[in-house]
C-alpha cells in the first residue's frame, strides 16, 4: 500500500508518497499545469542532466503501483531516489554554503525562461554525496508578471542568516535551525549584529532594514503585491538581487581553523602496522548502505566506500564534517555523505506531530556500521550506559564492525585522568557479555598494541 | 546629490531610526515584498520612488501638487498565492 509522507502537506497542490520502494508524488490540476511547464523548459532538462535536479517522470496510470489510484490526482511523478535524507542542521557551513548556491542557481535558471521557485527552504535539498540536488519540482512555477520573489524572506530566515551569523559571529547555525524549522526571523538576525556589523557585506540590507521594514508593515492593510505589479515591479530586480546575494554567499566564509577533534588525524594513537591492520579489517566487509559513527577524517569511510552503495559518515564535530566535506567536494565524491551529529544526543522527530523530520534512526537501516574508536568516548565522555549504547547499535540492525580500546590504552587513560571512575561497566569481559547478547560475533581481532581489539558482528535484531 | 539618491537615503535612514516593536502583530510577506525594491538595482530605485514620490518630495520640500500616483484597482489582483514550504522527498 502507498504511504503518504507525513511531512509532505505544507504545499497543497502535491503529496509525496512511497510505493515498493519508489518516490512518487501526486499533483493536483494547477501543480500539473506547472509541471507541464516546467518539463517542456530547457533547464529543466539541462539541470536534471547535470545532477542538480532530481530525475523525475510522469507515471502512466497503467504503470502505477498497486493500491494507488489514478483518479485521486489529475498526474502522478515518480523520482529517483535519494540515498539518505538529511536536513540542514546535519550539515556544515559549506554545505549550506553550496546548497544557498545551487537554490539561487535553479533560481537564476528559471527566471531566464519566465519560471521562478514558489518558496526557498534547504529542507528541499537533498545530497548526492558531495553533491547537492534539488527535490521538490513542484516547487517551480510560471512566473507571475509583476510579482516579487514570494521566498525572499524565507531565503533569507533559512540560508543566508545561518551563513551570516555563521561567518561574521562564529555562531553554530546547527542548534538554531534544529530548535526552529522556520530559521532565523529577520528581528533576531538584527539583534546579534553590532554596529560594526553593519558595514560586513549584506548585513544592511538583508538583515537591518529586513528587519526595520517588518517593523515599518507591521498591521498594514495595503496589498503590496499588487501595488508593486501596478508601479511596474520587473523580474529584472529579482535577478538583480539574486546576482548580488550570489556574489555575498560566495564570498562568505567560517574561519575557524581548530577545534575538539580537528587535530587528531596527526594525534592518532596507531601505530603503522595498527593502522593498516585496522583498515584491512573494514576493507574486508561488503555492504550496501554503511553508516560510519564518529568518523573524523573519514579514512575508514573512504576505505568502506569503496565496497558500498553509498556511505553516511557523522561526526559530532562541525568543523571535522566541515573538512571532510570540502575534501569529498574536490574529488566530485557522489557516495560519501558527511553529516553532523551528536550521537548522545542524535537528531529527533520534529515539526508538526513530531513527524515532520525523522529521526536519525528512522531514517534508513544501515547494513554495516562503523564503530571505531567511538565506545569510549560515549561511555565515558558522554556518559551513555555501555550496554544502553550496544543495544542501540543492535536496534539498528545488519553488521557491526566496532573497536574496543582498552583502559591501558594512553586515550582511555586521558579520558579518566580528571573524572572519578565510576565506568564499572567500561570493562571488556563486560562488553563482550552485552555484544554477544545482541550480536554474533564473527570475528575478533587484537591490534599490535594490544590494548585495541577489533569485532565484526551481526546483529540479531531484525530491524 | 540626485533628487533620486536623495529621496532612497531618506527611506534608509527613517527605516533604521524607526523601533521594532517586541510583540506587534507582524505581516513579515509584505515588508520582504517591499524590501526587494531596495535591492532590485536601479530599476528597483525607479520603481520604488514611483510609489512614494509624493510623499517622498513633500517630505523634502521637493513635492509637487500631484494626486498619488500609485494606482489603486488598475491592475487585477492576482491569485492569492501563500508562501508554501518544502516538503522531504
Amino acid at each position: 500500500m502507498p504511504a503518504f509522507d507525513p511531512g509532505s502537506f505544507r504545499d497543497r497542490t502535491s503529496r509525496v508518497f512511497y510505493a515498493e520502494g519508489g518516490v512518487f508524488r501526486g499533483l493536483t490540476p494547477h501543480a500539473m499545469r506547472e509541471w507541464t511547464a516546467l518539463s517542456s523548459a530547457a533547464f529543466f532538462r539541462r539541470l536534471v542532466t547535470e545532477g542538480k535536479l532530481v530525475h523525475t517522470e510522469p507515471v502512466a496510470p497503467d504503470a502505477l503501483p498497486p493500491g494507488v489510484s489514478p483518479e485521486q490526482w489529475a498526474l502522478i511523478l515518480k523520482h529517483r531516489t535519494i540515498p539518505f535524507i538529511s536536513y540542514p542542521y546535519e550539515w556544515s557551513f559549506s554545505m549550506l554554503k553550496d546548497a544557498a548556491l545551487l537554490h539561487l542557481d535553479l533560481l537564476q535558471a528559471a527566471l531566464a525562461e519566465d519560471m521562478i521557485l514558489k518558496d526557498a527552504t534547504p529542507f528541499n535539498i537533498q545530497w548526492n554525496g558531495s553533491q547537492p540536488i534539488f527535490i521538490d519540482i513542484p516547487s517551480f512555477e510560471q512566473l507571475r508578471h509583476g510579482e516579487p520573489w514570494i521566498g525572499y524572506r524565507q531565503f533569507c530566515q533559512l540560508f543566508l542568516y545561518p551563513l551570516l551569523l555563521q561567518a561574521y559571529k562564529g555562531l553554530p547555525f546547527q542548534p538554531w535551525l534544529r530548535g526552529s524549522l522556520d530559521g532565523v526571523t529577520p528581528v533576531d538576525c538584527a539583534s546579534l549584529m553590532s554596529w560594526r556589523d553593519l558595514v560586513r557585506p549584506g548585513v544592511l540590507p538583508h538583515v537591518t532594514l529586513q528587519a526595520k521594514v517588518q517593523s515599518a508593515y507591521a498591521e498594514t492593510d495595503r496589498n503590496m503585491k499588487r501595488e508593486l505589479q501596478s508601479a511596474g515591479f520587473q523580474k529584472t530586480m529579482i535577478q538583480t538581487n539574486i546576482r548580488r546575494l550570489t556574489r555575498l554567499i560566495q564570498r562568505l566564509d567560517w574561519k575557524q581553523t581548530k577545534s575538539t577533534w580537528s587535530a587528531y588525524a596527526e594525534n592518532t594513537p596507531y601505530t603503522q602496522a595498527g593502522r593498516e591492520h585496522k583498515a584491512d579489517f573494514v576493507r574486508h566487509v561488503t555492504a550496501a548502505q554503511t553508516w560510519d559513527l564518529g568518523c573524523n577524517t573519514g579514512t575508514f569511510s573512504r576505505i568502506a566506500a569503496q565496497n558500498a552503495k553509498s556511505v553516511v559518515a557523522t561526526d559530532i564535530d562541525p568543523l571535522v564534517i566541515e573538512r571532510f566535506y570540502l575534501s569529498l567536494k574536490n574529488k566530485r565524491q557522489q557516495t560519501i555523505l558527511p553529516l553532523i551529529n551528536n550521537l548522545a544526543d542524535p537528531s529527533p522527530n520534529l515539526g508538526w506531530r513530531g513527524l515532520e523530520r525523522k529521526a536519525l534512526r528512522e531514517r534508513g537501516n544501515p547494513d554495516l556500521i562503523l564503530c571505531l574508536a567511538l565506545l569510549h568516548h560515549m561511555v565515558i565522555g558522554a556518559h551513555i550506559p555501555l550496554k544502553e549504547f550496544i543495544n542501540w547499535l543492535a536496534e539498528l540492525g545488519g553488521a557491526l564492525i566496532i573497536e574496543f580500546v582498552t583502559r591501558d590504552d594512553p586515550m582511555v587513560k586521558t579520558l579518566l585522568r580528571n573524572k572519578a571512575d565510576h565506568y564499572t561497566d567500561y570493562d571488556l569481559a563486560y562488553f563482550e557479555r552485552c555484544l554477544s547478547e545482541v550480536y554474533d560475533i564473527r570475528k575478533r581481532e587484537p591490534l599490535e598494541t594490544k590494548t585495541r581489539i577489533l569485532y565484526y558482528a551481526h546483529s540479531k535484531i531484525h530491524a | 546629490m540626485t533628487k533620486q539618491s536623495l529621496a532612497v537615503a531618506g527611506i534608509v535612514g527613517t527605516l533604521l531610526m524607526a523601533p521594532i516593536p517586541a510583540h506587534a502583530y507582524l505581516d513579515p510577506g509584505t515588508a520582504s515584498m517591499f524590501l526587494q525594491l531596495l535591492l532590485g538595482g536601479v530599476a528597483g530605485l525607479a520603481v520604488l520612488l514611483k510609489l512614494y514620490r509624493q510623499r517622498l518630495l513633500s517630505f523634502f520640500g521637493l513635492g509637487h501638487q500631484e494626486s498619488d500616483i500609485v494606482a489603486k484597482g488598475d491592475v487585477p489582483a492576482s491569485e492569492p498565492e501563500s508562501e508554501t514550504e518544502g516538503q522531504p522527498h
